[in-house]
């Protein structure tokens, strides 16, 4: 027992620092602006200029990382970012994306929308065929989407579909398979069908999480499909070779892909693991071709091939406003404005542009295709002036007069949580709440699967570091989140959001942008920073798709040069 | 002999089921669950992932369903990873860990008791102050810094070994080396002080009156006597190797069953923790027992004793 004791031990011990190190492995930055107007960062680097007089190496080799292991590589189940970028090179997305963000012919060679938004029709490409030689037919397509949605399976994201007709209802056992609004009209077309206008559909298409799986595999299968190296079928650029978990996964060209002929890597190597040191040394050595570099490693990359994306994501406070003192809202202001977005934006991410003033990240679409964040502008405003502080010293006094508290009971009143990866930063906004406000909070480090539950619960008091993503280019995907957990219960936000669900074009962005209004002036989501991820890409790749949203990077175009 | 076996045997089946007992409570009572969700999953989502893997049964329920599971030799599957069995996991990683462990502790009580022995033997000589500067270097540098280290200048800057993975002997070069390094250290202090120690003892006063060659009195006699506490140290040591390397595993990115551990506690992956756990304590129990016995061969006293 002492011995095990011991062990225990050591490897608590051990998996802080595992987790210490994985924390580097975060988003970051460098000095470059966003990238606000375009929204696909695609970084081929050669473009038809560059690539005069450069020769294909003998050997088409790009060497990729993970830092996790993916949990699975069934495009219905994973629920993993970095993982939807080996499902998207295995499983062709419906529809691909063009360097500027629009679609492009993938699996599916046309993409319409009726005029209410709700119907949505996709012509499947002739001729494709499954890795094993066999054809991909609207069966496929249709039997997928029935899968996902099939409580049997228990897709944990499996709520991604319901915004498609009856969705949520099969799920739940109250509909049939075939009532679901996902119909094969004829052997090359299908019909997606959503409860809802759906302006942003098309970007779903675009998705990883959509991709048709072959109905014989997933049948065999099962809830198995895409857990193992012998339980994929590919309809994508490539085929997975070998899958040593947790270690290494090997890509090979997919001959029976219906782009063959224009893909020029035989081979993708991917290393899985979260140690930056090794990952540096592959890079150095040539065994990476492109490689994500932390802030803290830029120095190492200086002179490097760098490129900046800028991704769509936000991260916030949340406050708990069940908690005695969080409930004031005068307080929660107080706290908002004493926290200088701008000047931890430029310490700890070194660029300025990234402080967070909305919750909608740049690059969403907002008013006549034009950009949401350029148009709604700054919602909140805090300590970057200076004349502000005073303001926010004033709210929290009023807040705690109003509760007839003083700063001493506040600070015994709630408590800081964060991720390990988010502990400077939270350490930054507790010195700044210090030094702004004078009281001073206590910050605890917890574990992913520690605070999420406390989250959903309603147990916590302010987690620093929370954030949102969204496979789409539209506001609903950084804000429907707070509809769904259910949480706050505002009248007007409801009927907002719901409103929003009913209404198409610049009335629903415009309906968007009044919530978030709405959100931010209740001050229960401070919104923090925006995210861009640095990349290192090595003199001799060429091609490298990099992506501000969804999958983040794509190797189908990759090419490698002497 | 046979009475002390099946008692050992029974003991350590008490023991197992003691550690399985308290991991399976002080693994609930660690606030977080399994399931990979995010927090826009609805409840009924997250209920009907409880309910498969029967999260939603009062602990009591769970822990009983368990252990029969466990009496039948299930070990289950990963609740984290889909389709990872504890039992793969276990046969995949195990003989990865024991190449890098067991070549590790080869390696350095190898090389460890050769300098030691010459260190004892050349007392205060230039050998004796590299094998104490080795041994305090081995001591306080970790292994996953001398491991970076030996990565950065062999594998990166020289290319002599590959940096990272597992694809054949090549591969295991550099792993068993760095986790060979603080073995290497403990070894050499230990036979180190060791030998002097036995140096002093009267037998080899009388073996040297006798009139023995020094080659012969340092292999009869000082050698014999000065392993007794290397022995000792193996049980230990071996007990360890399977997990304790995961650092070395990291940084080398070997599939081993160590950074399977690591991985199961991160996920709050009950099953993978619970089975990985009761299988590492029997192969501790089992590296005890065996010492044990090794022990009565190398010293006839225990074995009269007994």
């Amino acid at each position: 027992m002492k011995a095990s004791a011991k062990k225990l031990l050591s490897l608590v011990l051990a998996l802080a620092m595992v987790f210490a190190l994985v924390a580097c492995g975060g988003t970051n930055a460098n000095n470059n602006a966003g990238n606000t107007g375009n929204n696909t960062a695609n970084n081929d680097q050669t473009g038809d200029t560059g690539s005069e007089g450069e020769t294909l190496a003998a050997e088409q080799v790009f060497g990729f990382f993970l830092n996790n292991e993916p949990g699975t590589l069934d495009p219905w189940v994973n629920n993993n970012g970095e993982a939807s970028q080996v499902i998207a090179a295995l499983h062709e997305p419906m529809l691909r994306r063009d360097g500027d963000g629009n679609w492009a012919p993938g699996l599916m060679t046309d993409y319409q929308m009726n005029e209410d938004h709700t119907v949505h029709t996709l012509t499947l490409r002739e001729g494709a065929k499954w890795s094993d030689g066999t054809d991909i037919t609207v069966d496929d397509i249709v039997y997928s989407y029935q899968r996902a949605l099939d409580p049997e399976l228990g897709s944990s994201i499996a709520y991604r579909y319901f915004p498609i007709l009856n969705a949520e209802a099969f799920y739940m056992g109250e509909a049939t398979a075939e009532e679901l609004g996902v119909k094969a009209v004829d052997d090359k077309t299908i019909e997606i069908t959503t409860t809802e206008p759906c302006d942003f559909f098309v970007d779903m298409m675009m998705s990883a999480g959509f991709a048709p799986v072959q109905k014989a595999a997933a049948e065999e299968y099962g809830d198995l499909y895409g857990t193992d190296v012998d339980k994929v079928v590919s309809s994508g650029p490539f085929v997975l070779t070998e899958w040593t978990h947790q270690n290494s996964m090997v890509l090979e060209k997919n001959e029976n892909y219906w782009d063959a002929e224009n893909v020029k890597l035989e081979r993708v190597d991917i290393t899985i693991t979260t140690d930056t040191n090794t990952l540096t040394g592959m890079y150095q050595s040539g065994q990476l071709g492109a490689m994500r570099v932390s802030n803290d490693m830029l120095d190492v990359f200086a002179g490097e091939n760098m490129v900046t994306n800028t991704r769509m994501k936000v991260t916030f406070i949340e406050f708990n406003p069940n908690n005695e003192y969080l409930a004031n809202k005068n307080i929660r202001e107080a706290f908002s404005i004493a926290f200088n977005r701008t000047l931890m934006a430029e310490q700890i991410m070194g660029n300025g542009e990234l402080a967070a003033y909305g919750l909608v990240p740049p690059g969403v679409l907002g008013l006549d295709g034009g950009d949401f964040r350029e148009q709604a502008g700054n919602v909140v405003t805090d300590a970057n002036d200076p004349a502000e502080i005073e303001h926010a010293k004033e709210l929290l006094q009023t807040g705690l007069d109003e509760l007839g508290k003083t700063v001493e009971d506040l600070q015994e009143g709630f408590s800081i949580q964060c991720l390990a990866g988010g502990q400077t930063q939270a350490e930054a906004i507790q010195n700044m709440w210090k030094t702004n406000l004078g009281v001073e909070m206590p910050v605890s480090v917890l574990e992913m699967n520690v605070i999420l539950p406390m989250l959903m619960e309603g147990t916590f008091d302010c987690v620093i570091g929370g954030g949102q993503d969204s496979d789409y280019r539209d506001p609903q995907g950084f804000m429907q989140f707070i509809y769904d957990e259910g949480k706050w219960d505002n009248e007007e936000f409801l009927s907002l959001v719901e409103l929003a669900h009913t209404q198409v074009g610049n009335e629903r962005i415009q309906t968007w942008m009044d919530i978030e209004k709405l959100v931010l002036e209740n001050f229960i989501y401070i919104p923090q920073l925006y995210a861009e991820n640095n990349w290192a890409i090595a003199q001799n790749v060429r091609g490298l798709d990099i992506f501000n949203y969804g999958y983040e990077i794509d190797f189908k175009n990759v090419y490698i040069v002497e | 002999m046979l009475r002390y076996t099946v008692k050992r045997f029974l003991s350590m089946l008490l023991t197992l089921f003691l550690v399985a007992t308290a991991t399976f409570f002080l693994m609930h009572a660690i606030p977080g669950q399994p399931f990979e969700i995010s927090r826009e999953t609805p409840e009924s989502v997250r209920e009907a992932l409880e309910k498969e893997y029967g999260l939603d049964q009062p602990v009591w329920k769970q822990y009983l369903t368990y252990m029969n599971n466990l009496l039948h030799g299930e070990f289950g599957t990963s609740m984290k990873y889909k389709g990872q069995t504890v039992a793969g996991e276990v046969t995949g990683g195990m003989p990865v860990s024991a190449i890098i462990g067991f070549g590790g502790v080869l390696v350095g009580c190898i090389i460890g008791s050769v300098l030691g022995s010459i260190a004892a033997l050349k007392n205060k000589g230039v050998v004796d102050y590299v094998v104490i500067i080795l041994a305090i270097l081995g001591v306080s540098v970790p292994n996953f810094v001398f491991g970076s280290l030996i990565q950065r200048y062999f594998a990166v800057e020289w290319s002599l070994f590959p940096i990272q993975g597992w694809r054949g002997w090549t591969y295991a070069i550099l792993p068993i080396a760095a986790a060979a390094f603080t073995n290497i250290a403990y070894y050499a202090r230990m036979l180190r002080t060791s030998m002097l120690d036995t140096m002093g003892q009267d037998y080899i006063y009388t073996a040297k009156s006798k009139g023995l060659t020094q080659g012969e009195i340092v292999r009869r006699h000082m050698l014999r006597n000065s392993f007794l506490p290397l022995v000792t140290s193996l049980g230990p040591m071996c007990a360890g190797v399977l997990t304790g390397n995961f650092v070395i595993e990291k940084i080398f990115n070997i599939p081993g069953i160590g950074q399977s551990m690591i991985l199961a506690i991160q996920n709050s992956d009950y099953t993978m923790i619970m089975g990985l756990t009761i299988i590492f304590s029997f192969i501790s129990i089992i590296c005890y027992f065996i010492v044990d016995i090794v022990y009565g061969l190398v010293d006839p006293r225990i074995r009269v004793a007994k």
